[in-house]
């Protein structure tokens, strides 16, 4: 099928994709804490996106449209996480020496991601998001308004809430220069 | 104020408002916590998506399309397992350009977690029986300062590190001005030219860049994560047993004002040279250059590495002097004096206080100052009673996280002086350190 932009639908999705992969893996590991959670979120948001729309540029907003359709499919995979007692047996059965290279490979960022949510666990959670959409994300206020559906106004005051609590008890490690 | 947080500000509003932020004092402190805040909760590491996951959809949709031909055919959803595999493939060939990785219709991932899986069962086998290294490296820096400080116009200054990688891990890295030891439990540093000795946990940053090479075996997947965040060029060649990479980076931080351009490797565009064997996937070499225009300078070349050599135990301690103590580098800044005012205020305390001979308030904001040693004392004489001819305006440059104050002074002994203060106050307390720049 092609598009009125002369690209067939699969290549408006491939240029989708290379625009918006990186920003929506991101922000799915951000709200997951797991690459290979993020990327079948992410995954099937892409699937579902082709699947569901005949014309892709007919969506007004697509970058707020993926956004909102990331956050609901996280939010999905934390509803579905609470209920799971066992690990699959799929991801059981690898060998455990790939299990182990592979923790190692992503260990810095998971510290990282465990680093970033024991700060936001002090704050309500429609404050911890904001301010991970905004500070993570890198979106503009508006951007957020537009995508979470809620006033501008509301945006800003949640955001300045969250980061006056979080003024306290933020401790991190420092270089040490002494370079004189 | 918050306005100003956006990542899409009107500039006239945010001139307006930095405007005020400057003839207001709480809301300059206001305006300072917040972008503190906000430092600390900037993710350090941005992972991005992994290498194949738009190649995994788009084999998956034309997989569908074609199978939509034939009835009878059913689209299988890539299981978890599978799913993992390609996750470290991807990983992995990232950097193994030379193995054939693409097929877009069939097969694609046996193929990858093929390759995936040799080349980590091979890199995993050759660091369990590494009990030891020693590398020796030159690097262009002052032997004097900082391990990460850098300079095209510096002379190269033999390194040396030492690490066992027994349990607990241990290391020593060394220059003729500092030597930095951890002994499985503390790092430990000590400063020749101001005679000092330092104490930190683990976590604490001092080694900076060459913690990459603590670790020969990890460079790999260091790289690539550095690869996958900034961007970095990457090339990957075979050649009589070794293996070539070869990494360009673009200079990291805000060059506004370029002070720090070329401070440090990260800083610079550079091309960092690594050689491992091809066999055991040990680093076996490095080369890394600074790029100015057509221009490149070597600023650092490993001139040996031995694997499983004897280190002797000691190397792992430093001696500490009696009468000396170790200043504890975690422990938290207090100077009340250094509280809640701009950093040119910080530079003007900081030099009149030397003026006035006022070692207590100094110590506030330079803790070497509280020591007592033989080079303290001969500090003390030469910046007592100093005069302030002028202090700057502070601004900031590259990746240090605080800022630089220019400042002129002259010394009793007539001798006038201008460079930059670097002064940081990225503390709980927020108290302006004097990190170093006179």
């Amino acid at each position: 099928m092609e598009l009125a932009n002369g690209r067939s639908k699969l290549e408006e999705l491939e240029r989708v994709i290379t625009e918006f992969q990186d920003q929506l893996f991101r922000f799915a590991f951000f709200r997951t804490g797991t690459f290979a959670d993020s990327q079948d979120i992410v995954q099937d948001v892409f699937i579902k996106l082709y699947h569901e729309n005949n014309n892709l540029d007919s969506i007004k907003n697509i970058k707020h449209y993926l956004y909102r359709s990331i956050a609901n499919a996280c939010v999905d995979y934390h509803r579905k996480s609470k209920k799971l007692k066992f690990e699959s047996i799929d991801t059981a059965t690898l060998p455990g020496h790939m299990q182990e290279r592979e923790i190692s490979e992503n260990l810095i960022q998971i510290e990282e991601y465990n680093r970033l949510e024991r700060l936001l666990a002090e704050l309500p959670e429609e404050q911890a998001e904001i301010i991970r959409l905004r500070v993570f994300d890198n979106l503009s206020f508006v951007e957020i308004a537009s995508i979470l559906e809620i006033p501008v106004t509301t945006i800003k005051s949640r955001f300045k809430y969250g980061i006056d609590k979080l003024k306290v008890g933020i401790t991190t490690s420092k270089e040490v220069n002494y370079g004189l | 104020m918050v306005t100003l947080f956006d990542s899409e500000v009107n500039p006239t509003e945010e001139a307006n408002i930095m405007e005020h932020i400057q003839q207001c004092p709480n809301c300059l402190i206001e305006y300072e916590n917040i972008k503190q805040t906000l430092s600390i909760l900037k993710p350090q590491q941005q992972p991005n998506a992994p290498f194949l996951l738009k190649q995994n959809i788009m084999n998956q949709l034309k997989m569908e399309e074609q199978k939509m031909s034939t009835p009878k055919a059913k689209t299988v959803k890539l299981n978890s397992r599978l799913k993992k595999i390609i996750s470290v493939a991807a990983a992995v060939i990232v950097l193994m350009v030379a193995i054939p990785i693409i097929d877009s219709n069939t097969n694609v991932f046996n193929h990858s977690a093929r390759a995936a899986n040799s080349f980590i069962e091979s890199s995993i086998k050759a660091t369990q029986f590494i009990k030891s290294m020693v590398i020796k490296l030159k690097v262009r820096t002052d032997a004097d300062d900082n391990f990460a400080l850098v300079g095209t116009n510096y002379d190269m200054v033999n390194h040396t590190i030492y690490k066992s990688f027994e349990n607990p891990e241990k290391w020593r890295i060394e220059k003729s001005g500092r030597t930095l030891v951890y002994d499985g439990s503390f790092q430990y540093l000590y400063t020749k030219k101001i005679d000092s000795y330092f104490k930190a946990t683990r976590n604490y940053i001092i080694a900076e860049w060459f913690l990459i090479l603590l670790d020969p075996e990890k460079v790999l997947m260091k790289e690539q994560n550095n690869i996958k965040s900034d961007g970095s060029k990457f090339k990957m060649e075979e050649k009589d047993g070794l293996v070539y990479m070869t990494i360009t980076s673009s200079a990291k931080g805000n060059f506004i004002n370029d002070y720090c351009k070329n401070s440090s490797i990260e800083e610079s565009n550079n091309r960092r040279e690594y050689v491992f064997d091809k066999n055991t996937k040990l680093l076996k070499g490095l080369k890394i250059y600074i790029l100015e225009g057509k221009k490149e300078t070597l600023i650092t070349e490993i001139e040996s590495i031995d694997y499983n050599t004897n280190i002797d135990a000691s190397l792992f301690n430093i001696n500490l002097p009696k009468g000396t103590t170790w200043q504890d580098l975690t422990q938290e800044a207090n100077g009340e004096a250094f509280k809640n005012i701009s950093s040119k205020r910080a530079a003007e305390l900081f030099f009149e206080g030397m003026g006035r001979n006022d070692w207590e308030l100094v110590s506030q904001t330079y803790s070497i100052f509280k020591n007592k040693s033989d080079k303290v004392d001969k500090m003390k004489a030469e910046f007592g009673s100093l005069k302030v001819i002028r202090i700057g305006e502070p601004f900031k440059s590259g990746l240090y996280p605080g800022e630089f104050v220019p400042y002129e002074i002259k010394l009793k002994s007539g001798e006038v002086r201008k460079y930059n203060l670097a002064v940081r106050n990225d503390n709980p307390n927020k108290v302006w350190l004097v990190d170093g720049g006179f």
